[in-house]
């Protein structure tokens, strides 16, 4: 336990900025109406407002109290987040096959007891699975290969 | 009789080979994922929705249905034997259900909390049969002043009601509500943070947020996290389930009383399973003549939480169709796949739709069965899923969700969207946000902006125009004591601190 509570203080700074962002955006970008016919931006606007009232109710009572100690890990999720845009960078540029290639074998980083051996066999099933449900069962317009390029 | 000719439609509906194909998988993966913990109900919904994608309505409702309650029925099998809840909803279960594995009574606690959970079950279907007809009919002449007070209820108590300061909950919701913002505005066309992109004309999509949002975060804490080490072969082997006669006697009424507290608790919004089991459980203990048998392996103390999952499992469905306001985030799913097929939720739905609602609830009790069945004499085979190594999964589960994704508008712009949510869980994780309140924001902010703006059209901007009707006053009411219940909470909490730090 250490103190004040930096979990609460992260998370309501961060409700705050979003919030103000949205207020702003909403006010400047979009008409607001009057309370009888209420534009576009009124709602979002209403919104942000109550995610900065929120992110002040957050932040004040976590100043003096003691909280639990922010765990963060960096290596996971950066190479689960990283697997996953791998697949969205490469679908529209190398087709499906070379997208699942990556995605398995990024994301096996994660676990030193994933072989390549064993990522290369779960790739080469998964394209063909998933070629035999998609584009043969659902007939989806996604192309397995596109070197088109 | 009007009810018999919608069961004969449901039962016919049900019945169809294609949507009795689906509630067998459905039940079946729901037991799956039930059994393994840390993949809870809302992750495993959030991860097969594309996989219900190009069904019809009906099929596609009726399997995700029966993820959602089969999830409670596979839940109980870790918490006895390995003492870890398979679902929150199940963490209860363990207090008693592991002391009895201990006794080598495994094999008892195992098909007691089955027949527990199909007791509960079928009482909670009957509850919804009888109510979920009556409510709609009632909420036939609902305007929009009586939907934003309900709806606006729903988001207050499940944030509130969710663990941690009120108002970290109230933010999550709030969040979600924003999000939802995103869009082409319904009314005058304007584009709202849209920031000049296609994409987010039609708004966000909800798959691709729930996906990143529970799907990635689930991921990313299975990746590369040692496996707890009790889980040997010796503890999934089972033995005779003949339960004593003296069992038989004590688990009567606590799976009544279970079965009620689940049917009223499903129904509130904000709470669910996980909080019925829980007050199910600890009304037993203060009822029983023999208090200190609890934690020692009581039957009743399986019983009760058990029956009052299921029962409420099955009446958090009543709010959802039959006035369109779901009350938790798996819920809000459920009704988002409606909206996304295209039907309109609310009060008409049963008249709309009668094959759909009548059919659902039908295979409810199709569900059931099957469940009873999978769990009675397989539940040796669900035991033995706790000794496969899931981390070689993961891998294959994250493609599975990408594809998924992208297969639902062939748009890999919604793969973007789950890498985006999937850092937005992570954060919230980090921070001690609990994300599923974000989920029913989503999806009831623009209802509620419509029924605001409409409100506000009818009674010439007049905001006393909420407390002017019946209904819509003594809702409105309510959540103005529970947001001031919060915000109490939320003082105090910091003038004991402050008492504390003087002391």
């Amino acid at each position: 336990m250490n103190k004040p509570n930096w979990q609460d203080i992260w998370g309501g700074v961060l409700i705050i900025a979003f919030g103000a962002f949205f207020a702003w955006y909403a006010q400047h970008t979009m008409n607001l109406g009057s309370l009888r016919r209420m534009g576009a931006g009124a709602f979002p606007l209403g919104v942000g407002i109550i995610l900065m009232i929120l992110g002040v109710l957050i932040v004040l009572p976590a100043l003096r109290k003691p909280g639990p100690k922010i765990e963060f890990a960096i290596r996971t999720p950066l190479i689960i987040l990283a697997a996953v845009c791998a697949f969205a960078f490469c679908v529209p540029r190398l087709g499906v096959v070379p997208a699942i290639f990556a995605t398995v074998f990024i994301s096996s980083l994660a676990d030193r007891r994933l072989t390549p051996l064993f990522s290369f066999l779960v790739s080469i099933s998964l394209s063909a699975a998933i070629w035999l449900l998609f584009v043969q069962g659902l007939n989806l317009p996604i192309p397995m290969f596109d070197w088109s390029w | 009789m009007e009810i018999l000719a919608n069961v004969a439609l449901g039962l016919e509906t049900a019945l169809e080979p294609t949507n009795l194909l689906y509630c067998f998988l459905g039940v079946a993966l729901g037991t799956i994922v039930g059994v393994i913990p840390g993949v809870g109900p809302l992750a495993a919904i959030a991860m097969l929705i594309p996989l219900t994608f190009y069904l019809d309505p009906t099929p596609a409702l009726i399997m995700l249905a029966g993820i959602w309650y089969g999830t409670t029925y596979g839940g109980s099998t870790a918490s006895i034997l390995l003492n870890v809840p398979g679902t929150t909803s199940a963490a209860v279960t363990a207090l008693d259900g592991y002391p009895m594995a201990q006794q080598g009574r495994a094999s008892v606690a195992l098909f007691m909390t089955a027949v527990a959970s199909f007791a509960g079950g079928s009482i909670g279907i009957i509850v919804m049969m009888g109510f979920a007809p009556l409510i709609a009919q009632y909420a036939l002449n609902f305007g929009p002043t009586e939907y934003f007070a309900l709806m606006l209820l729903g988001l207050v108590a499940a944030a509130s009601l969710s663990d941690g300061p009120p108002a970290k909950g109230l933010a999550v919701v709030t969040l979600g509500v924003a999000f939802g913002c995103i869009g082409t505005d319904i009314y005058s066309g304007a584009q709202r943070f849209t920031f000049d992109s296609l994409n987010l004309m039609d708004g966000l999509n909800l798959i691709a947020l729930a996906i990143g949002l529970f799907g990635i975060a689930e991921i990313i804490s299975t990746a590369g996290r040692r496996e707890p080490t009790m889980v040997t072969k010796d503890s999934v082997r089972l033995r005779a389930m003949i339960p004593t006669k003296d069992d038989r006697r004590r688990s009567w009424m606590p799976v009544l009383r279970g079965a009620g507290f689940g049917s009223f608790f499903g129904t509130l919004p904000g709470t669910g399973p996980s909080i019925a089991s829980f007050v199910a459980y600890a009304f037993e203990k203060r009822i029983s003549k023999t208090p200190e048998r609890f934690g020692k392996g009581a039957i009743e103390g399986i019983m009760a939480p058990e029956a009052a999952n299921n029962a409420a499992d099955q009446t958090a469905f009543i709010p959802t169709l039959a006035l369109g306001v779901p009350g938790s985030a798996t819920m809000a799913l459920m009704l988002g796949v409606l909206i996304i097929h295209g039907i309109q939720p609310g009060p008409t739905l049963m008249a709309r739709e009668p094959e759909l609602f009548w059919g659902l609830v039908m295979s409810f009790w199709i569900g059931n069965l099957l469940l009873l069945v999978l769990n009675i004499p397989l539940v040796g085979l669900w035991a033995r899923l706790l000794l496969v190594p899931y981390y070689i999964l993961y891998p294959a589960v994250l493609v599975f969700i990408c594809i998924g994704t992208l297969s639902v508008q062939q748009n890999i712009f919604h793969v973007w969207t789950v890498a985006f949510f999937g850092v937005v869980g992570y954060l919230m994780r980090v921070l001690g946000f609990s994300a599923a309140p974000l989920l029913l924001g989503f999806v009831l902010g623009p209802l509620m902006e419509e029924h605001f703006r409409r409100a506000m059209l009818i009674s010439g901007g007049d905001f006393g125009f909420f407390f002017d009707r019946p209904i819509s006053a003594v809702v409105m009411c309510l959540t103005g004591i529970l947001l001031a219940h919060s915000l109490y909470r939320t003082v105090r909490a910091k003038m004991k601190s402050k008492a504390g730090s003087a002391a």
